[in-house]
C-alpha cells in the first residue's frame, strides 16, 4: 500500500517548553494512503508532534517536509503558517464553530480557496452525504449529537482534499459504544478516500484497529515504529511490550549451563534464552511474556527448564471462561482458562510456549 | 545538491525576513501600548521639574514643588481628597449587606433593586449632583420646603452632602455590582457546615461569610479608593460653595485661572500619581492572588437564607432607599426642567416648556449634542477595534514584551481623568506634529480611548480566553489566515462582549467631564461640559434639561446593555 515517496517527512524534530523537551529528536515518514498512528501515554509528545505538522506549534529545530515542500525548518528560518500547508485536522473537542450552520462550516475552507458558490454548494452537499449528514446543511453545528459533530468535523477537514489528515485523539470525547462504531467508520472512510491519516491516541485498541503502522512514543522520543503485528510480537523494549496488550515482566539473571543459556528467575526457575539478547553470562536481564504465551501444566512437581511456578490468588468463573489470578516472583498477572480441572491447590506450574519469550538487557 | 544549495541561498533572506517580522511585530505591540497609555504620565513626571510654561523652553527647577506645597489651599485639597475617601468604607459595608440581601436572602423585588443599581451606575454623577441641589438647596430645595418648618434644613454644599451624592450615585451601586458575583460563587457547603455545627444565621454571617469574602471586599474597596480619588464633578458643584477643594478641582483651578499655574498643577499631579501608583500596586497584588479554593467557579446552588416575613420588611425598606437615592433625583431633574423658576411653585405659571424650547433651539446646544454623538460613536468604534487587536496580541500570540504591554495598558486605570487631560493638554501644546490636533474632536477621542483601555482590553482578553483556541486552530488549518480567522470565527463568537464594550465606551464618552474638560473649546464642547457650564453658571433649569437628555441616553443604553449583561463578565 505505501507508495514510494512519503507524503510527510519529519527529521530530528525538537520542540521545547521551557526546560522540557516535549518532542526530542523525532524522525519518521508517512506514506500516501496509509494510517499512521502515534501511540503513547499522555505527555509523551504525540500531540505536540501532530501540532507542529499542522503548523500550530513552532518547532525549535528539525525539518518537516510536506508533499515535497519544506514547511518548517527553524535553522533556515522556514515556517509555513497552518493555512498554507493544505492539511486537515480533526480536534479532540471537534472544534465545531457555534455560530455557523453545518453547511457554512464545511463551505468555509472551500471559500478561502476561491471555489465559486455553486461548486461549493455541490461539494458541501456531497461531503455531508458522504459522512451521513445529508440534508443537515441548515442545522446549527453545535445542535448535533456527539457522533454527528465528529462526522461534521471530518467533513470540514476532508472537503478540500488535504494532502494529510491529522486527527488528535478524535474519539476520546465519545462514549465507549460510539467510539467503537466510529473506529470502524473511520477506517472505512479512509479506505474509500485513499486519504493519508496521521492519528494520535493513547488507546492501544484504537491504535491496533486503525493503524497500518504504529509509532510508539515516550518522553518525546520514538520507541518503535512498525506494523501492529511487529510491535505486538517483537517489541524492542519492555515499554512497548507493556503498552500493547497485557504483559508480565520478570527480573532475571543469565546463567550458562552445558552450552545453553538460561534466564534464572528470583525463585530459581530457569527459562531457556532463545538468543542472549546482548546479555553476557552473569548479567541481569528482563524477560517479558504475555498471558497467552503461558500454558498450564497439570502435574504438581518441581518446575523444569522453561517452566514457571506461580501462586494461585483466586479463580473467577466468567461463563465462557475462567480467569486465574496468579503471582510469580512478586509479579501478579491473570491468565484465561477454558476449564478449571487443572487448578488444584494453591500452586500451579506454567510452561512458556516455544519462541514466545522476550529478553531485554536491564 | 544543486537544489539544496539553491535553497540555502534562498533561505538566508527568508530567515532575515522572519526574524524581522517577529521583532517588528513585538516592538509594534509595545510601541502601540506605550503610545496609547504612557504619554500623559510621562509628560506629567517630566514637567514636574520644569518651571516654564508649556509653550516655553524647558527650565529645570523645583519651584512647582516649593510653591505648590507652601500653598495652604493645595494642602487643604490633598487633605480633603483623603478625608472624602472615607466614604469607601461606608460604601463597602453597605454594598456587602446589599449584595448579601440580593444574592443570599433573595429579598422580594431583587430584580427591580438590581436594575436600579445599574441605572444609578450608568447615570452620570453631575446630573445627580444637580438634582440634589434642586432637592436640598437651603434657599429653594424642594425637600427643605417640607423639612424647614420641622426645624431641619438640608444643605448639599457640605462634606456630608458630597459624600451622600457619591455614595448613592456611584460608590454603593458599583461596589454592590462588583461584589454580587463573588457572593454568587461562594460554595454553599461552607455555610451549611457552619449551620450544622451549631452556628446560627447571624454567627454564620459573622464568622464564615464575612471572613471568606474579605479578600474580594478588599479588592473592591481598593478599587473604590482609587476611583474615588479622581472624582471631580461633584466636588466642583457641591464643594465650591463650601470652600471644599479636592486635588482634581484644585488642578482645574490652577490650569483655568489667569495666568495658569502650570508648575503647581503638575507637581500636585505628580504627588497624586505617586499615591495612586502605590494603591494600584496593592490592588494588582491582591487581585493577582485572587484564586480562592472556597470560591468555586460553578454557579453553585446554595440554600437561600430564610428570614421569614422579615424579608418583606427588608425588601420594603430597600425599595424606599432605592427610591430616594435613584428615582427621586431623576424625577426632580424632569420636574426641574419643566419649571419656570426651579423651586417656585407659588408663582402664576410654575410649569413651562419654554426652557426646553430654548435649549433645543439653542445652536450651542445643537452643536454640543452633535459633538457628543460624534465623540461617543468615534470613541466606541475606534476603541473596540483597538482593544480587540490588543486583546488578540496579548492572549493569542507569543510575542515578546506582552508582559510589559499588559502593564502599560493597565496604567490609565490609575491615572485620574483630570491628570490625563492635563498630560494630553501639555502634549497637544508642545509636540510639534500633534499641535494641529489641539482643539479638535479627534484629540478628545484619543483621550477617551486611552481612558477606557484598561476595562476594554480586560474584557476582550477575558472573552478571548473563554473561547477554545481549537475553534481558531480549526480555521487556520483548513486554510484561513489569522486576520480572516479573527474576523470570521473569533469576533462573531465574542460579539456580545464587544457590544457591551461598545456601550460602556459610548456611555463613558458622552458623560465624561474629567478627561476632556481641559481640552475642549467652543467648537468641540460636548453636552456634559455644556451641562457643567450651565450648572456652574447657576442656570439650573437648562442644566437639568441637558441632564435629563444625558440621563435618558445613559439609562436607555444601560437598559439595552442589561440584555447582554448575562453574557458579560464585569
Amino acid at each position: 500500500m505505501p507508495s514510494a515517496a512519503p507524503i510527510v517527512s519529519v527529521r530530528d524534530l525538537v520542540k521545547c517548553y521551557g526546560d522540557v523537551r516535549a518532542v526530542d529528536g523525532v524522525s519518521f515518514d508517512v506514506y500516501g494512503g496509509e494510517i499512521l498512528v502515534i501511540l503513547g501515554p499522555s505527555g509523551c509528545g504525540k500531540s505536540t508532534t501532530l501540532r507542529t505538522l499542522a503548523g500550530l506549534e513552532r518547532p525549535d529545530s528539525g525539518e518537516i517536509v510536506l508533499n515535497g515542500k519544506v514547511v518548517s525548518d527553524p535553522e533556515k528560518g522556514i515556517f509555513v503558517p497552518p493555512e498554507k500547508r493544505n492539511t486537515g485536522m480533526v480536534f479532540q473537542s471537534f472544534a465545531i464553530w457555534p455560530h455557523m450552520t453545518c453547511g457554512d462550516q464545511v463551505a468555509l475552507p472551500l471559500k478561502v480557496r476561491g471555489h465559486p458558490r455553486q461548486d461549493r454548494r455541490e461539494r458541501v452537499r456531497k461531503m455531508l452525504e458522504f459522512v451521513d449528514l445529508g440534508g443537515l446543511e441548515e442545522r446549527n453545528g453545535t445542535d448535533l449529537s456527539g457522533g454527528q459533530q465528529q462526522r461534521l468535523s471530518l467533513a470540514r477537514a476532508l472537503v478540500y482534499e488535504p494532502d494529510l489528515l491529522l486527527l488528535d485523539e478524535p474519539l476520546s470525547n465519545l462514549d465507549a459504544q460510539l467510539r467503537q462504531q466510529m473506529r470502524v467508520e473511520l477506517k472505512g472512510l479512509q479506505a474509500k478516500l485513499k486519504a493519508t491519516f496521521l492519528f494520535v491516541t493513547h488507546d492501544q485498541v484504537e491504535a491496533m484497529t486503525l493503524a497500518d503502522r504504529i509509532l510508539v512514543m515516550r518522553d518525546g522520543r520514538i520507541q518503535q515504529l512498525g506494523s501492529p503485528g511487529e510491535l505486538y510480537k517483537d517489541p524492542v523494549n519492555p515499554f512497548v511490550h507493556a503498552f500493547l496488550g497485557k504483559s508480565i515482566h520478570l527480573d532475571a539473571e543469565r546463567v550458562d549451563d552445558g552450552g545453553a543459556a538460561y534466564a534464572r528467575l528470583a525463585d530459581g526457575c530457569r527459562l531457556a534464552l532463545p538468543d542472549a539478547g546482548g546479555v553476557a553470562a552473569g548479567e541481569s536481564l528482563m524477560v517479558g511474556l504475555r498471558p497467552e504465551d503461558l500454558e498450564l501444566v497439570g502435574e504438581a512437581r518441581e518446575p523444569g527448564a522453561g517452566e514457571l511456578r506461580a501462586a494461585v490468588h483466586n479463580l473467577i468463573y466468567l461463563g465462557d471462561r475462567y480467569e486465574l489470578a496468579l503471582e510469580t516472583c512478586g509479579v501478579e498477572f491473570v491468565i484465561s482458562l477454558e476449564d478449571d480441572s487443572q487448578v488444584a491447590g494453591d500452586r500451579v506450574l506454567l510452561r512458556v510456549k516455544d519462541g514466545r519469550l522476550k529478553v531485554w538487557p536491564t | 545538491m544543486a537544489d539544496l544549495t539553491g535553497m540555502a541561498g534562498h533561505t538566508v533572506s527568508r530567515r532575515g525576513r522572519f526574524l524581522l517580522r517577529e521583532w517588528s511585530l513585538a516592538s509594534l505591540l509595545l510601541a502601540a501600548a506605550g503610545v496609547v497609555s504612557l504619554p500623559p504620565v510621562v509628560f506629567i513626571l517630566m514637567n514636574s521639574v520644569n518651571t516654564a510654561d508649556p509653550t516655553d523652553p524647558f527650565v529645570f527647577g523645583f519651584d512647582g514643588w516649593v510653591s505648590g506645597f507652601a500653598n495652604r489651599k493645595t494642602l487643604d485639597a490633598i487633605g480633603y481628597s483623603f478625608l472624602l475617601s472615607v466614604r469607601t468604607l461606608i460604601g463597602i459595608s453597605a454594598a456587602f449587606l446589599l449584595s448579601w440581601l440580593l444574592v443570599r436572602v433573595r429579598v422580594p423585588g431583587r430584580a427591580f433593586i438590581e436594575l436600579s443599581l445599574w441605572i444609578a451606575y450608568f447615570l452620570p454623577s453631575l446630573p445627580l449632583a444637580i438634582s440634589w441641589i434642586l432637592l436640598a438647596d437651603p434657599n429653594y430645595g424642594v425637600l427643605n420646603r417640607f423639612l424647614t418648618p420641622m426645624g431641619i434644613t438640608l444643605n448639599p454644599y457640605t462634606f456630608t452632602g458630597i459624600i451622600w451624592v457619591h455614595l448613592t450615585a456611584s460608590t454603593i451601586p458599583i461596589m454592590t455590582i462588583l461584589l454580587m458575583p463573588a457572593m454568587r460563587q461562594l460554595e454553599a457547603s461552607l455555610e451549611e457546615a457552619a449551620r450544622v455545627c451549631g452556628l446560627g444565621s447571624w454567627r454564620t454571617f459573622r464568622y464564615v461569610l464575612v471572613p471568606v469574602l474579605a479578600p474580594a471586599m478588599l479588592t473592591v474597596w481598593l478599587a473604590g479608593v482609587i476611583r474615588g480619588l479622581e472624582s471631580f464633578q461633584v466636588e466642583l458643584l457641591l464643594g465650591r460653595p463650601a470652600n471644599i477643594d479636592v486635588f482634581a478641582t484644585r488642578i482645574y483651578d490652577l490650569i483655568t485661572w489667569e495666568p495658569p499655574e502650570f508648575a503647581q498643577a503638575i507637581t500636585l499631579s505628580t504627588f497624586f500619581l505617586g499615591v495612586l501608583f502605590v494603591l494600584a500596586l496593592f490592588y494588582q497584588h491582591f487581585t493577582s492572588r485572587r484564586q480562592y479554593a472556597t470560591l468555586s467557579g460553578r454557579g453553585t446552588s446554595f440554600r437561600q437564607v430564610d428570614m421569614g416575613s422579615l424579608r418583606y420588611v427588608v425588601s420594603g425598606a430597600l425599595i424606599v432607599v432605592v427610591g430616594i437615592a435613584v428615582y427621586l433625583p431623576i424625577g426632580t431633574l424632569v420636574l426641574g426642567s419643566c419649571m419656570t423658576i426651579f423651586g417656585y411653585f407659588d408663582i402664576a405659571d410654575p410649569y413651562t416648556l419654554d426652557h426646553w424650547r430654548a435649549v433645543l433651539e439653542d445652536p450651542v446646544f445643537l452643536r454640543s449634542a452633535q459633538n457628543s454623538i460624534i465623540l461617543g460613536l468615534a470613541t466606541a468604534v475606534l476603541g473596540v477595534t483597538i482593544y480587540c487587536l490588543f486583546g488578540f496580541a496579548l492572549v493569542r500570540t507569543q510575542l515578546q514584551g506582552r508582559a510589559v504591554a499588559n502593564v502599560f495598558l493597565w496604567l490609565p486605570w490609575a491615572v485620574p481623568g483630570i491628570l490625563s487631560g492635563l498630560g494630553f493638554l501639555w502634549i497637544f501644546l508642545t509636540v510639534p506634529f500633534l499641535v494641529p490636533l489641539y482643539g479638535t474632536l479627534m484629540s478628545l477621542v484619543w483621550v477617551l480611548i486611552v481612558k477606557e483601555v484598561p476595562i476594554g482590553v480586560h474584557l476582550v482578553k477575558t472573552s478571548f480566553t473563554q473561547i477554545s483556541v481549537e475553534l481558531e486552530h480549526a480555521a487556520r488549518v483548513c486554510g484561513c489566515g489569522w486576520f480572516y480567522t479573527l474576523w470570521r470565527i473569533t469576533v462573531p463568537l465574542i460579539a456580545p462582549t464587544l457590544i457591551a464594550i461598545f456601550v460602556i465606551v459610548f456611555i463613558a464618552s458622552i458623560r465624561d467631564v474629567d478627561n476632556v474638560v481641559l481640552l475642549t473649546g467652543a467648537s468641540t464642547r460636548p453636552l456634559a461640559i455644556l451641562m457643567m457650564e450651565h450648572a456652574l453658571g447657576g442656570q439650573m433649569e437648562s442644566a437639568s434639561i441637558i441632564s435629563v437628555i444625558l440621563a435618558f441616553f445613559a439609562v436607555g443604553v444601560a437598559l439595552l446593555m442589561r440584555r447582554f449583561s448575562g453574557r458579560m463578565q464585569m
